[in-house]
């Protein structure tokens, strides 16, 4: 008896076969939900981007007020404020205007900032490797801390076990999530930096020098992180194939490591791209609290001056940040679990 | 309400899984107390949020009437007091009092905070509903719109409006309120096509009300509730954001002042006047904490579902220790005669669940016998404890349920009196279960076989090529093709039949010599049932292995068993050899179920019959026979005492007085 025919090669991701035939793309386009979900990701991907584009080049044409005047004050004279609206492309025609500033952003060229009058894309480039540095670090510490955390407290709490040790779990989660990052991180730099001269507060680059500020954004997150992890693993626990797991008396380290650490994994890092995007935004704050030369800090201080080329320039780039990275944490996960692949092939489709 | 909930659920079915949704917490609500203890009880945390909010409620109502004259008192010759008996918290740098200030940037921050989650709940609902009424195709656009605003930090968004806007209270309200928006816009959308899906909602549609109408009559009352559990987190969001946008100097400008300014300042002194700092940050957190709490609870008391109560445990677990002692081994007679090859015995099982008023038995007494090679049956409706009992010698019951025997041995050997190691080494090399639903009882995320091996490589210390070629052997019993393939393979790959021969073929690499059925065949449909029997038919028959089969489906025991029990509310009411117990039944129970299946009712011309009434309630004992209430032949003596197991012949017992003083007349 063959058992071919009852695989259900459709639902095979990868592994599925593009199989042979007269219109072979044809049929690997239908046999290949993930070649279907990658290019589906990869087009909506660019879309995103275009249109942070023209949210960006739109800002400052439709603010309120004249933008030249707001920067220059309102005791500048009108010849000055002519001559920055004519930099500004205030006074052309918008569409034309829009080919000129999108034919500028594709060759990363935004023009100089009003006050250092260094072209925006140097002023840019200085600040991006420290912003991937404390974001990394960042997110790294929440995903180890979280998970960690919230699988360790999931297994001890599980049926009804210690009940204190729920509570103070809950509590302190619940603090450690609801300080917002300048006050975590105002708090730690007091403590550590001044109080015990431990880490270095603020500083050009030092290695150490990202450490608080990481610290920072991580806390409330990875305090988050962990109470959703707890509760996934608490239902990861009550599965069936956990109980399959332990009819096998395989022991807890393999039953936890193995059987309820990859399941809870998949949705934690389905909230990899919520994590990396909320600790964008409680960089932004962050970076100014600790000097750090990062995107954010870039960007208030560009917010704070009006300085419109730099302004444009941060805001897109740190968006199309957030956009591939959140495209990217798709597709892993959807490597990491062929399930939700197909799933998300057959739904966006 | 606790006996109701535990009642209905119990009624609903008993059968493992259900059983400890049967314990949920609502179970165990002590009696008696004051309602609002009860609600302390069930979510302090919400109590103490909603008291704490409605303080700083108060406090932005009064604050700035008692305190805001003295806030603005310039002191030129006290500046930055750290702590004195006229200012407790310190100065600021122009000797104002921080007490004060504090105190009445209560309103200020308040208000600030509403106006932005006001911002963003219409534009977020407007926008919202807006997409949600839209046709299918725009629709889905507009989700995307809103997907795609939503995966940038509110704070981004809140920056660039700032850029348009202007810096200052008006411009950091507008911001952080559109930042907000795309969340509450997802919000609104889902919970509007989700209510709009309702049915109610559709037959207002086809009679012919409005859409504006639809919208105020219809939708919000059914929103509304959801709608102010997550404006109050949008809220305690708004205040924390807003108060950042202070601190970066684009917020609230001086004169004016609400906690973050007061917070940015007194970072700038903080060695000096640390109180100035601390006082503002606390007040943040602490409104922060009462809006989370207060919106949890709110969210808990909307929920039932999510109502926890670990402190009930432990009550329970209390009462059920006391009862536990009562609670005496059980002593039930012996099940048949003992035989040499025996390698399960069990005997008094009893499946205890512990609630509020102690110990609820949903097994009460069973007893069973298996020796190597043979086929046993368990038949019996749901409910009647066929999955618990295999479920309790699998030592894998779930929480809370516990399980007492008189005797429990394996291969010979007592499991009660093994250390916990010996016992987990024992179940793992000797016995083995087959669950009934194969697609949720394998890892998703692991692969064939490495579920296939773990067990082996850890009991039998198999190196990891010796335990592959056992799987391939084994895939190959039971007739997986390409098996190879196979074990490259994740479970969601196969179909069900073949997931169902896979958990078979896993638990045949413990080389077991008995294995736990649990309705292998249930999801299955015929063809793919025979293969399973025939899979099973084979182990027994090549490896002489025991098989306790459980079903409630007479057409697989008269297949494969040599044996059968039947169960009813807990207990044996008959047991037999598969000729015997299927020609001639004994129990009237036992009757009624061969009565209602067509291929095995005795005589082609008989109608079929269902058996009339229904099974007691889980854990509900009866002083008498359990099936007295449905029973043909009940007479007076069945509704005041138990029939015990009784043997009517050399294999056959039978629990009913009818039947025993037939004395096994039939055959």
């Amino acid at each position: 008896m063959s058992a071919e025919p009852e695989l259900a090669g459709a639902r095979g991701g990868a592994a599925a076969p593009a199989a042979g035939g007269r219109s072979r793309l044809r049929e690997a386009w239908k046999g290949a939900p993930l070649v279907r979900f990658l290019l589906r990701r990869l087009g909506s991907l660019v879309v995103v981007v275009w249109v942070v584009e023209i949210a960006t080049f739109l800002m400052v044409r439709v603010m309120p007020g004249d933008p030249a005047r707001e920067v220059l004050g309102p005791h500048a004279s009108p010849a000055a404020v002519a001559a920055l609206r004519h930099q500004l492309g205030l006074d052309r025609p918008l569409l034309s205007e829009y080919i000129h500033y999108t034919s500028g952003a594709l060759s990363l060229n935004f023009g100089s900032s009003f006050f250092t009058h260094l072209p925006v894309s140097a002023e840019l480039q200085s600040r991006i490797g420290p912003e991937i540095a404390l974001i990394g670090l960042a997110v790294a510490l929440i995903l180890v801390v979280g998970i960690g955390t919230g699988l360790v407290v999931g297994a001890l709490t599980a049926e009804q076990k210690h009940p204190l040790l729920e509570r103070a779990f809950v509590l302190v989660t619940g603090l450690a999530g609801s300080v917002p990052g300048y006050v975590a991180a105002t708090v730690l730099a007091l403590l550590f930096s001044i109080t015990f001269k431990l880490l270095p507060v603020a500083g050009d680059t030092p290695a150490d020098a990202v450490i608080l500020p990481a610290v920072s954004i991580a806390l409330p997150q990875a305090a988050l992180l962990a109470r959703i992890v707890r509760v996934e693993t608490l239902g990861v626990l009550a599965q069936n194939y956990v109980r399959s797991a332990r009819s096998k008396r395989l022991g807890a380290p393999a039953i936890y490591l193995r059987y309820a650490l990859p399941n809870v994994m998949t949705a934690a890092l389905t909230l990899g791209g919520t994590i990396f995007t909320q600790s964008i935004g409680s960089a932004i704050i962050v970076e100014n609290v600790f000097a750090w030369p990062g995107l954010g800090a870039l960007l208030t201080q560009s917010v704070l001056r009006l300085d419109f080329p730099v302004i444009e320039g941060a805001a897109l780039l740190l968006a199309v940040i957030v956009v591939v990275v959140n495209a990217l944490v798709d597709i892993g996960v959807s490597l990491v679990d062929p399930r939700s692949a197909a799933q998300r092939g057959l739904e966006l489709g | 309400m606790s006996e109701e909930g535990l009642a209905a659920a119990a009624q609903a079915d008993v059968e493992a899984a259900d059983a400890a949704a049967a314990a949920s917490p609502r179970a165990g609500d002590p009696v008696g107390s004051h309602p609002v203890l009860r609600a302390f009880r069930r979510a302090p945390g919400g109590v103490i949020g909603a008291v704490m909010f409605s303080l700083l409620v108060a406090l932005a109502i009064v604050g700035p009437i008692i305190w805001g004259h003295r806030a603005t008192i310039e002191n030129f010759g006290a500046t930055y007091v750290n702590h004195s008996a006229a200012h407790p918290l310190g100065t600021d740098s122009l000797g104002r009092d921080i007490l004060s200030r504090t105190l009445s940037a209560t309103r200020l921050t308040l208000e600030l905070g509403l106006a932005a989650v006001s911002i963003s709940a219409l534009v977020g609902f407007g926008v919202g509903t807006l997409a949600a009424s839209l046709p299918p195709r725009l629709r889905s656009g507009a989700r995307r719109v809103i997907e795609i605003s939503l995966s940038f930090p509110p704070i981004l968004l809140a920056l660039f409006f700032v850029a348009m806007i202007g810096t200052g209270a008006r411009g950091a309200v507008i911001a952080i309120g559109l930042g907000a928006a795309p969340g509450f816009a997802r919000l609104a959308e889902n919970y509007a096509t989700s209510v709009g899906a309702k049915e109610f909602v559709a037959s207002a549609r086809a009679a012919g009300v409005g859409r504006g109408r639809l919208m105020g009559r219809y939708l919000l009352p059914n929103m509304a509730e959801p709608l102010v559990v997550a404006g109050l987190a949008y809220f305690a969001g708004a205040i924390i954001d807003i108060s950042g946008l202070d601190y970066l100097g684009l917020g609230v400008q001086p004169p004016s002042y609400d906690w973050g300014t007061l917070l940015t300042t007194g970072v700038q002194a903080i060695y000096e006047t640390p109180y100035a700092a601390l006082a503002p940050a606390l007040m943040i957190m602490v409104t922060g904490m009462s809006i989370v709490y207060l919106g949890e609870a709110l969210a808990r008391a909307l929920n039932p579902r999510l109502w926890t109560a670990s402190g009930h445990a432990r009550w329970w677990r209390r009462r059920a220790a006391t009862v536990e002692a009562l609670v005496a081994a059980a002593n039930e007679p012996g099940a048949g005669r003992p035989r040499e090859d025996d390698v399960l015995v069990v005997e008094g099982l009893k499946v205890l669940l512990p609630t509020a008023e102690g110990e609820r038995a949903l097994v009460r007494g069973v007893s069973l016998r298996l020796a190597a090679g043979e086929v046993l049956g368990i038949v019996g409706e749901t409910g009647s404890g066929k999955t618990l009992t295999a479920l309790s010698v699998a030592n894998l019951l779930p929480h809370p349920l516990r399980s007492r025997a008189a005797r429990m041995d394996l291969a010979g050997q007592s499991l009660a009196s093994m250390s916990r190691r010996r016992r987990a080494t024992a179940l793992g090399t000797t016995l083995a279960m087959i669950f009934q639903d194969p697609m949720s009882s394998m890892n998703p995320a692991a692969r064939i076989g490495a579920q296939l091996t773990d067990g082996a490589r850890r009991h039998r210390s198999l190196s990891r090529a010796q335990a592959r070629s056992e799987a391939l052997v084994r895939l190959g019993e039971v007739r997986i093709g390409d098996a190879k393939r196979a074990l490259r393979r994740y479970p969601h790959q196969f179909s069900g039949g073949m997931q169902q021969r896979i958990m078979i073929a896993m638990g045949l690499m413990a080389r077991p010599r008995v294995l736990l059925a649990d309705e292998p065949t249930t999801a299955l449909d015929v063809t793919v049932q025979a293969q399973v029997l025939a899979v099973l038919r084979e182990i027994k028959e090549k490896e002489n292995t025991a098989i306790v089969l459980i079903t409630h489906n007479l057409g697989v025991i008269n297949q494969l068993c040599d044996r059968v029990l039947v169960m009813y509310a807990g207990l044996v009411v008959e047991e037999g050899t598969r000729e015997r117990l299927l020609r001639h039944p004994a129990h009237p129970y036992t009757q009624g179920l061969l009565a209602s299946i067509p291929e095995l009712a005795a005589g082609g011309g008989e109608p079929l019959r269902a058996i009339p009434g229904r099974p007691p309630a889980a854990g509900h004992e009866p002083a008498g026979c359990a099936f007295a209430p449905r029973c043909p032949r009940v007479f007076d003596r069945c509704r005041a005492e138990q029939p015990q197991l009784t043997a009517i012949g050399p294999e056959e017992r039978v629990a009913c007085f009818a039947a025993v003083a037939d004395g096994g007349a039939a055959p």
